[in-house]
C-alpha cells in the first residue's frame, strides 16, 4: 500500500512542473489567509498610521503643521520599520506553517504529492503578496496624508523617497517573514519566541556595545532607509552610572540587501529542512 | 456542496472588500485633508505691501530694536540707606508707589544718584528711540516672537515718562521735561499702529497716564513760558488717524496665536485646549469680519464718531453689544474693540481738554481769573474750539468750580457694565483726567 502510494506521489511530482506545485501552494495559502478575520485586523493595524497625519491636519497646527516631511519620516521609520514590520511578519509568517502545526492538519498536507520546498516557497510567496498589499497602500496613504501638512508635497523627489521606503519595507518583510515562517515551523509557541526575539532581542542588541546588532534583521533594514537631512539617532544607553554612547558600525545598502537575501534564503532553506525532517504527526492528531 | 463553496469564496471577497473600503475611506479623508487650506487655522498673513513695509528700514520697529541694545544691561544694585529716626541703622530703600524709581525698578529715592546715573546711562537708548519718531510706521514682523514683547510693550514710553518726571520734579528742567513728555505721547501713538486690541489697551492706558501727568503739571505750574511751550506742543500734536479695525483684528489674532504657541511650547497648554482656543478665535473673527464686511455697515459703524457709535452699539441686536456678550465676555474681540474705541476717544478727550486747560491757565495768570466762556480763552489762539469727542458738543465748562473746570460726561455705556450690570458705571473726564466711578444700582 505504502509502496504504491509513494510510487504515485513520485510519478505525480515527475509529471507536474515545480511551478505548478508552488502556485497551488501559494493559492491555497492566499485563500486560507484571506478567509481569516484577523487579516482584516492586520490590515486595519497596517493602515492606522495614516490616521495620525490626518488628525494632525485637523487638530493641530504649529510645530507639526509645518513638518509633513519630518512626520512622514518619523511614521515610516519608527512605526512601520520598527513596529509594524515585525508585527505583520509575526502575524502572517508564523501562521504559514505554524497554523497547520497548531491545528494538527499538517500531516494531511504533507501527505499530498508536493515537493516540501514548493509548499514552503508557495506559502512564503503568499505571505509576501498579502503583507506587501497591506503595507504599501498604508505607506502611500501616509505619504499622501503628510502632504496635507506643510513643507511636503507630491514632488518627484518626495515620491522617490516614498518608493525608497517601499523597497526597504519589502526587503524587511522578506527577512522578517522568512524568519517568522521558520519560527512557526520549528517552535511550538512561535509567537512567544517571536515577540522575545523581534521586540526583546533586537531592542537589546541595539544597545549592547560591540557587533551584536549584526545578528538582528533590523540592522539591515535600517541600513536600507534613505539617508535624510535629519541625523540618524545615536543610540544612547542611560544607566545608573553614566550615559554610554555606542559606537555604530555602519553597513552599506548593497551589503544590507545581500544580507537580507541571505537571511531569507537561509531561513526558507531551514524551514524546508524542518518541514521535511520534523515529525509532526501526533497521537492526538492521528486519533482525530 | 455548492452553497458551502460559495460561502467560502464569499469570505475572502469579504476581507478584500472590507480592506478596500477602509483604504477608500482613508483615501477620501486624505483628499479632504489635502483640499483644506493648511493655513486655515493660522492668522492671515499680512498683505505683500504690508510685508514689504515691515521689512523696510523705515519701520520704527527696527530702530527701536537697535535702541533696545543700547539700554544698560542691569539696573543699579540696591544699596543700604540710613533709616530716618534711627541713627546708625541702615536698610534697603523701599520705594513708594508712583515714584520715578519704582517705575524704573531701582531701589533708591527719586532724587538719589542711582536714578540720575541710570537715566544718564539710558540716554543713548532714548536718543535712538527718538529717531523712531521720524519713521512713518511701526509694524512688528510676524516672526518677531519674544522680541515683540520687548519692543512692542511700551518700555520706551515708560523710560521717556520717567525721564520726563525726573527732569520736571528733580532737575526742575521743565522745558526738557515737556519735550520728553510729548516724545512719549508720540511714541505711544506710533506703537499702536501695529497693536492688537489687547496691546492697544496697554498703550492707550499708558497714554492716558501721560495725559494725567501733564494735567498735574499744567495745574501746578504758574509759569506762563512753560504753559505756552506746552500749548505750542499740544497744538503741534496732531490727533491720530482712526484705527484700522481689520488690521486690529488680524493683529489680535496673531497676538493670540503667538501666545498659544508660546504656552504650548512651554507645555502649559495641551492639544485640546489649544484647539478649542484656536477654533474660538477663528470662528469669532470670521463672524466679526462677516458682520464688519456686511454691506460695509459695520466698517462705517466702527469708524463713526463716538456718540453715533454708541447709538449703533445699542440699536443693532446683532451688533457688538450682543456679540460681546455671546462671544467670550472680556476675552471677546468685540469687547476689546469696544474698549480700544473707548480708549482712543478718552485719549482724544484728554488731549483736547488739556489744550483748553493750558489756555484757561494762561488766561487766569494773565487776567487773574478764568474767562466766563471757553471762547474767551481761545480768542486769538485757536480758530475753533475743540469739541468733546463723546458728545460732539463743547466740553462742560464751570469757571466757578476749578476742580471741575472742564468736564466730559464720557461714554453712556461703559464696556465693563456688560459683565457687572449690578453697578452704575461712570467714566467722566475732568480737567484732562479720566475718572471711573462705580456705584451700586438701586433696585
Amino acid at each position: 500500500m505504502n509502496e504504491g502510494h509513494e510510487t504515485a506521489q513520485k510519478s505525480a511530482i515527475e509529471k507536474a512542473p515545480y511551478m505548478r506545485f508552488l502556485g497551488a501552494s501559494m493559492h491555497h495559502a492566499l485563500v486560507t489567509t484571506l478567509r481569516r478575520k484577523r487579516t482584516i485586523l492586520a490590515g486595519v493595524i497596517a493602515l492606522l498610521p495614516v490616521v495620525i497625519p490626518l488628525l494632525l491636519t485637523v487638530f493641530t497646527e504649529g510645530a507639526f503643521g509645518q513638518e509633513g516631511n519630518k512626520l512622514f519620516v518619523m511614521l515610516v521609520e519608527d512605526i512601520y520599520v520598527k513596529a509594524l514590520l515585525p508585527l505583520l511578519a509575526m502575524f502572517f509568517g508564523t501562521m504559514l506553517i505554524g497554523e497547520d502545526v497548531e491545528s494538527q492538519t499538517i500531516p494531511y498536507l504533507l501527505t499530498r504529492p508536493f515537493p516540501r520546498s514548493a509548499l514552503v516557497l508557495g506559502r512564503f510567496a503568499a505571505y509576501m503578496i498579502i503583507a506587501t498589499a497591506l503595507v504599501l497602500p498604508g505607506i502611500f496613504l501616509t505619504f499622501a496624508a503628510c502632504t496635507a501638512l506643510g513643507s511636503f508635497s507630491f514632488s518627484p523627489a518626495n515620491l522617490r523617497l516614498m518608493l525608497h521606503y517601499d523597497g526597504a519595507l519589502i526587503m524587511g518583510l522578506m527577512g522578517y517573514g522568512a524568519f517568522c515562517m521558520w519560527l512557526g515551523a520549528f517552535f511550538k509557541r512561535p509567537i512567544i519566541v517571536g515577540v522575545t526575539t523581534l521586540f526583546g532581542w533586537q531592542r537589546l542588541a541595539f544597545f549592547v556595545p560591540g557587533l551584536i546588532d549584526f545578528f538582528t534583521i533590523e540592522k539591515y533594514v535600517t541600513a536600507l532607509l534613505p539617508p535624510l537631512a535629519e541625523a540618524r539617532e545615536t543610540p544612547t544607553l542611560r544607566t545608573a552610572l553614566a550615559e554610554f554612547q555606542k559606537q555604530q558600525f555602519l553597513i552599506g545598502a548593497a551589503k544590507s540587501v545581500a544580507a537580507l537575501c541571505i537571511i531569507t534564503a537561509a531561513m526558507i532553506a531551514i524551514t524546508v529542512f524542518v518541514v521535511r525532517w520534523r515529525e509532526y504527526s501526533q497521537a492526538k492528531a492521528m486519533e482525530s | 456542496m455548492r452553497r458551502t463553496r460559495g460561502r467560502k469564496s464569499h469570505r475572502e471577497r469579504r476581507t478584500i472588500l472590507v480592506l478596500a473600503a477602509i483604504v477608500c475611506v482613508l483615501a477620501v479623508a486624505v483628499l479632504w485633508a489635502r483640499s483644506r487650506d493648511p493655513e486655515a487655522l493660522r492668522p492671515p498673513p499680512r498683505p505683500p505691501e504690508m510685508q514689504a513695509r515691515t521689512a523696510a528700514p523705515e519701520n520704527a520697529y527696527h530702530v527701536l530694536g537697535e535702541a533696545l541694545y543700547l539700554l544698560p544691561a542691569e539696573n543699579p544694585m540696591p544699596k543700604k540707606y540710613p533709616v530716618p529716626g534711627r541713627p546708625g541703622l541702615e536698610a534697603f530703600y523701599s520705594t513708594e508707589v508712583n515714584s520715578i524709581a519704582r517705575e524704573l525698578d531701582i531701589w533708591a529715592p527719586d532724587d538719589g544718584p542711582e536714578v540720575a546715573a541710570y537715566l544718564e546711562q539710558c540716554q543713548p537708548a532714548i536718543e535712538k528711540a527718538k529717531q523712531a519718531l521720524a519713521c512713518p510706521y511701526f509694524l512688528i514682523p510676524q516672526e518677531a516672537g519674544q522680541a515683540k514683547r520687548a519692543i512692542g510693550d511700551p518700555a520706551f514710553t515708560t523710560l521717556l515718562h520717567a525721564s520726563c518726571r525726573h527732569a520736571w520734579e528733580i532737575r526742575n528742567d521743565k522745558q526738557t521735561a515737556l519735550d520728553l513728555f510729548f516724545d512719549a505721547v508720540r511714541l505711544c501713538r506710533l506703537l499702536r499702529q501695529d497693536g492688537a486690541a489687547n496691546e492697544l489697551s496697554w498703550i492707550q492706558s499708558k497714554e492716558q497716564n501721560l495725559w494725567r501727568q501733564l494735567a498735574d503739571y499744567v495745574k501746578e505750574t504758574g509759569d506762563p513760558a512753560i504753559l505756552n511751550h506746552a500749548l505750542d506742543r499740544l497744538m503741534e500734536l496732531e490727533e491720530p488717524p482712526p484705527l484700522d479695525w481689520n488690521l486690529i483684528l488680524d493683529a489680535e489674532w496673531r497676538s493670540e496665536w503667538e501666545y498659544l504657541e508660546r504656552m504650548r511650547a512651554q507645555g502649559s497648554l495641551q492639544g485640546p485646549a489649544t484647539l478649542a482656543n484656536v477654533l474660538r478665535m477663528r470662528h469669532e473673527r470670521r463672524m466679526i469680519r462677516s458682520i464688519i464686511n456686511k454691506g460695509g455697515i459695520w466698517t462705517q459703524t466702527l469708524s463713526l464718531p463716538y456718540p453715533r457709535f454708541e447709538e449703533a452699539l445699542g440699536g443693532n441686536p446683532g451688533g457688538p453689544l450682543a456679540a460681546a456678550k455671546d462671544y467670550g465676555g472680556c476675552e471677546s474681540v468685540w469687547y476689546r474693540l469696544w474698549e480700544a474705541k473707548l480708549g482712543q476717544t478718552c485719549c482724544a478727550a484728554m488731549q483736547r481738554q488739556l489744550l483748553l486747560l493750558a489756555l484757561l491757565e494762561l488766561h487766569r495768570l494773565d487776567k487773574g481769573q478764568y474767562p466766563e466762556a471757553l471762547a474767551g480763552a481761545a480768542a486769538g489762539r485757536l480758530e475753533m474750539l475743540p469739541v468733546d469727542p463723546f458728545t460732539e458738543e463743547q466740553f462742560q465748562y464751570n469757571p466757578l468750580t476749578p476742580e471741575r473746570l472742564l468736564v466730559s460726561p464720557g461714554p453712556k455705556t461703559y464696556p465693563r457694565s456688560l459683565f457687572r450690570p449690578d453697578l452704575n458705571w461712570r467714566a467722566e473726564i475732568v480737567n484732562g483726567v479720566v475718572g471711573i466711578q462705580t456705584t451700586p444700582k438701586e433696585d
